[in-house]
């Protein structure tokens, strides 16, 4: 288990508070709402407590939108909503009152589009501020379990899972959100040492 | 990218060209400046721009609109920093870039989703990124369909839904083995209470097992054929009707069944209530004429199978009109009133009371007895109903008129069973008021008189119009008196002197022979007890009983009551009891007759030999005297056959050591034949004749007694 300082624990909060908050202002112009992204907390955990964090089972269904990015460190970043809040944030941004029965194909882009732009905010953040170098794929929609949203390695030991949890708060409603940065092996490693070296060029 | 070798780099690089123009999307390539590279026909087509305009041009020059959008954010990000993107077509609220839609209409595009990718350049200043653009507008229309289908879907589900809950009866979707899938709030307090408790549970245990038994009954029913089914139950106070019927999958097949149960609980009570009222009658609560009309019905069919009697009275109160003409109306429906529970309470519950209307009642007796038996509760209804209705001064007498029908003698069916009693009735009125008259003059005559005999029979105790006359004993061998039976008789004001056998059965039959009977014992006991006083030695009085007291229950009391009253020695009282008295009961007989005997008072059995007993059963009864019939005495002397039955049944007595007395002795020869065959005592005319009790006693004294011979020991 990797303990963060309160340090790291702050650079990268603000490294990603910085790019949701670009976030927020895109998804703002388009809704025509006040969007408020916020990051409250920050762990770095083994896969049971990412369960934990996410306050979910094994089994229970997820919604997840998933970006792969490769390059300076290589990882997946996953937007993960519990079933329900995933409609409820598309349908408060769209501000359509409709019942929970399915999600249309319409719906799906539209959350992958808020997905997308969460998550490109952040990465993209990691690439100015880190000045690395990223490729990241289209999103990918993902539901069902969150072990299989998290895929093959979800399990693995030494996994371990950056979780943060997100807020979005429009005029409506706060929908609860969960962003998960899962790096490939080694590359948990990788992106702490660039924090770190950020963090001495900030001193 | 590796190019395989089936076709030149020239060949790849127009079909790349050609594919890329003719792909349903639009396609543009641009550079790091943003300089528009590939422009294919979906582009020219939807922007209106010919490729030879727009090449190397800057792609927001091309677009104005994109200035400082969500799309120029996603073409930087994708160019500087190798990010994709995905605009989706329905977060924006404008369209990200103004084209038009190219299949055949040229309305704006309004539902694009756009997906850009960096491409990589052979060094990052010649990254560029590519942008495919699709027209959605078809998934939006069908979005769009979707979510109104959805909609008016959820606007019938809620209309269903609050009328599911709105109705007041109970409604249940039950699963194929009887699970609960759905109910309404009704059927939750009806049945249960607690709505998610009952989801899932087997309906059947939510009820008392005999209302479960119904219900599965028909639950299978309906399983096994599809059928509907409809059933009342009920559940206390609760009736309900049930509907079962079965909801069909998609396939026709019997899914689901639904159950609907009405509550008809009130419907019945007022079912209840109508016909009460359509058949009895709102003043007196007593059945109409025309619910009358059915009993009868119902009656006579019954009385045809069964054999039986019915009889029908008709019933008019006597000057009912004056009450109401005096007294007001309210005055005549509280008299109604009370003559309609005067009339229940004479009746068993058997029969049935109606009201015909007015002042006309009739009574069904059903089923009913002999004749006098009708007319002796005919007669105790008039009784009863004979009042004084009214304050004390300006009383009016209510009296009643009774017409009596029976069926079958006097009609086959109701109609002319009424009318029959109703001619009755008027009969009646005509002969007086306050009497009654059968349908048959006959009939009325003759109970008429057996009403008045009984009446006179009654009234004859007060009146000491009953007599005692005492008949002598006489013994053989010493010729002398040893004893007497005592005899009744009745000097009838009018009639003079009635025969017991005319109203010795009537007593018996109305029971008023037990009240004559006390008056008899009591009147002997007097006697001996006179003839004590007086310093008369007395002779044992016979005394006989018939068997209704015999077997009242109090008899023994009453004897021993007698005997202390008196304080006369018990073995001057003798009881006689006919043969056939104790056949009929001989186990409740020699109960009774032991504990007289334990008294101290002799027994007698008359009129032997007339009822078949056998002589070895008469051994076991506590008797002391047989007394032989008269008609085995009646010329014994020419009679062979009866001299061996007498002498047979002498040489038991004697054997049993009991007494035997010889009825009937009328002539010399009759003396002669029972003194040789050692018979004890004879009474008869050739003795003496039942005599008043001075006759009686001149004849003892002249006589002499003889108080040591055995029949009077």
């Amino acid at each position: 288990m990797m303990d963060l300082s309160e340090l790291e624990r702050d650079a990268i909060c603000e490294l990603v508070n910085i790019g949701i908050g670009q976030a927020a202002r895109s998804l703002g112009k388009m809704v025509d709402d006040r969007v408020l992204l916020t990051i409250p907390a920050l762990e770095l955990v083994e896969y049971a407590n990412v369960l934990a964090m996410l306050g979910t089972e094994t089994d229970a269904a997820v919604t997840a939108i998933k970006e792969r990015f490769s390059g300076a460190f290589q990882g997946d970043a996953i937007l993960v909503f519990p079933e329900k809040h995933s409609l409820d944030l598309v349908r408060s941004l769209l501000d359509e009152d409709m019942p929970i029965e399915s999600l249309t194909e319409l719906e799906q882009e539209s959350l992958l589009e808020v997905g997308n732009i969460v998550l490109n905010a952040c990465l993209g953040t990691f690439i100015n501020i880190l000045s690395c170098r990223l490729e990241i794929d289209l999103p990918v929609l993902f539901r069902g379990s969150i072990a299989k949203v998290l895929g093959q390695r979800a399990t693995a030991d030494n996994t371990i899972y950056m979780v943060m949890r997100i807020d979005f708060t429009t005029q409506k409603k706060m929908i609860k959100g969960y962003l998960v940065f899962l790096f490939d092996s080694d590359f948990t490693t990788t992106f702490l040492a660039q924090i770190h070296s950020y963090i001495r060029m900030q001193r | 990218m590796t190019i395989p070798t089936i076709c030149s780099p020239d060949e790849l690089a127009t079909f790349l060209r050609e594919g890329v123009d003719k792909a349903d999307i639009g396609y543009i390539v641009i550079d790091r400046n943003f300089r528009v590279l590939v422009w294919n026909r979906w582009m020219e087509r939807a922007s209106g721009k010919e490729r030879a305009e727009v090449l190397n041009t800057p792609f927001v020059t091309i677009f104005p609109e994109i200035k400082e959008s969500r799309l120029e954010d996603a073409i930087s990000n994708a160019v500087q920093r190798g990010m994709a993107g995905i605009l989706s077509a329905k977060l924006h609220r404008t369209p990200p870039l103004r084209l038009h839609r190219i299949d055949g209409d040229t309305t704006p595009l309004t539902n694009p989703v756009i997906i850009i990718r960096p491409l990589e350049g052979s060094v990052p200043e010649r990254n560029g990124c590519l942008i495919q653009i699709i027209d959605e507008t078809n998934s939006a229309i069908r979005e769009k369909t979707l979510r109104a289908q959805a909609l008016a879907l959820r606007a019938q589900e809620e209309q269903l839904r609050t009328l599911f809950e709105a109705i007041n009866d109970s409604v249940l979707l039950l699963d194929k083995d009887g699970s609960i899938v759905a109910l309404n709030d009704t059927a939750c307090r009806r049945w249960g209470g607690e709505k998610d408790a009952m989801l899932g549970r087997k309906f059947l245990t939510f009820l008392p097992s005999p209302n479960a038994n119904i219900h599965k009954r028909h639950f299978e029913a309906l399983a096994s054929s599809g059928m509907p089914q409809r059933f009342e139950d009920s559940l206390g106070e609760y009736t309900y009707l049930v509907s079962m019927f079965p909801v069909p999958n998609g396939h026709g097949a019997v899914h689901r069944i639904a159950m609907l149960a009405s509550d008809i609980t009130e419907r019945k009570a007022f079912e209840r209530r109508i016909f009460h009222l359509a058949h009895h009658d709102a003043l007196t609560g007593l059945p109409n004429r025309a619910y009358l009309q059915d009993r009868l019905e119902h009656a006579i069919d019954l009385a045809k199978r069964m054999g039986r009697r019915l009889a029908l009275m008709f019933l008019d109160l006597d000057h009912f009109k004056a009450v109401n003409d005096t007294m007001g109306h309210d005055s005549g429906d509280a008299l109604l009133n009370l003559v309609a529970g005067k009339l229940q309470s004479s009746v068993r519950v058997t029969d049935t009371v109606a009201r015909m209307g007015g002042d006309e009642f009739v009574v069904l007796l059903e089923p009913a007895g002999q004749d006098e038996d009708i007319a002796r509760l005919t007669e105790k209804i008039i009784s009863t109903l004979d009042l004084r209705w009214g304050s004390e001064s300006d009383a009016i007498r209510v009296t009643t008129s009774i017409g009596v029908a029976v069926f079958p003698d006097n009609g086959h069916d109701a109609r002319l069973l009424m009318k029959a009693a109703d001619t009755a009735m008027y009969v009646a009125k005509a002969g007086g008021r306050n009497t009654f008259r059968f349908f048959s003059a006959e009939m009325t005559e003759r109970t008429m008189e057996r009403l008045h005999l009984e009446r006179d029979i009654r009234d004859a105790i007060s009146r000491e119009e009953f007599e005692l006359y005492y008949q002598p004993k006489v013994c053989f061998r010493s010729r002398k008196p040893c004893g007497v039976e005592v005899l009744l008789r009745w000097r009838h004001g009018e009639r003079g002197l009635v025969s017991p056998a005319e109203f010795i059965p009537l007593a018996e039959e109305t029971g008023l022979i037990v009240e004559i009977g006390e008056w008899v014992l009591e009147a002997v006991c007097q006697q001996i007890a006179k003839w004590i006083r007086e310093g008369r030695q007395p002779v044992p009085i016979a005394v006989n009983v018939s068997p209704k007291q015999l077997f009242s229950g109090d008899f023994v009391a009453l004897v021993i009551s007698c005997i202390e009253r008196y304080s006369i020695p018990s073995r001057y009282l003798q009881i006689e009891i006919t043969e056939s008295a104790v056949m009929a009961d001989p186990i409740r007989a020699a109960t009774t007759l032991a504990q007289l005997r334990e008294l101290g008072i002799n027994i007698a059995i008359d009129d032997f030999g007339t009822g078949y007993s056998s002589l070895s059963y008469l051994s076991r009864l506590p008797i002391d005297v047989i007394k032989i019939d008269r008609s085995f005495v009646a010329g014994l002397a020419d009679r062979r056959e009866n001299l061996e039955i007498i002498n047979a049944i002498i040489s038991l007595a004697r054997a049993l050591k009991m007494i035997v007395v010889a009825e009937g002795i009328e002539t010399k020869g009759d003396v002669e034949v029972l003194t040789n065959a050692s018979c004890h005592l004879g009474q008869g005319y050739l003795f003496a004749r039942p005599m008043q009790i001075g006759d009686l006693e001149r004849w003892l004294d002249a006589r002499q007694p003889d108080h040591e011979c055995w029949g009077c020991k």
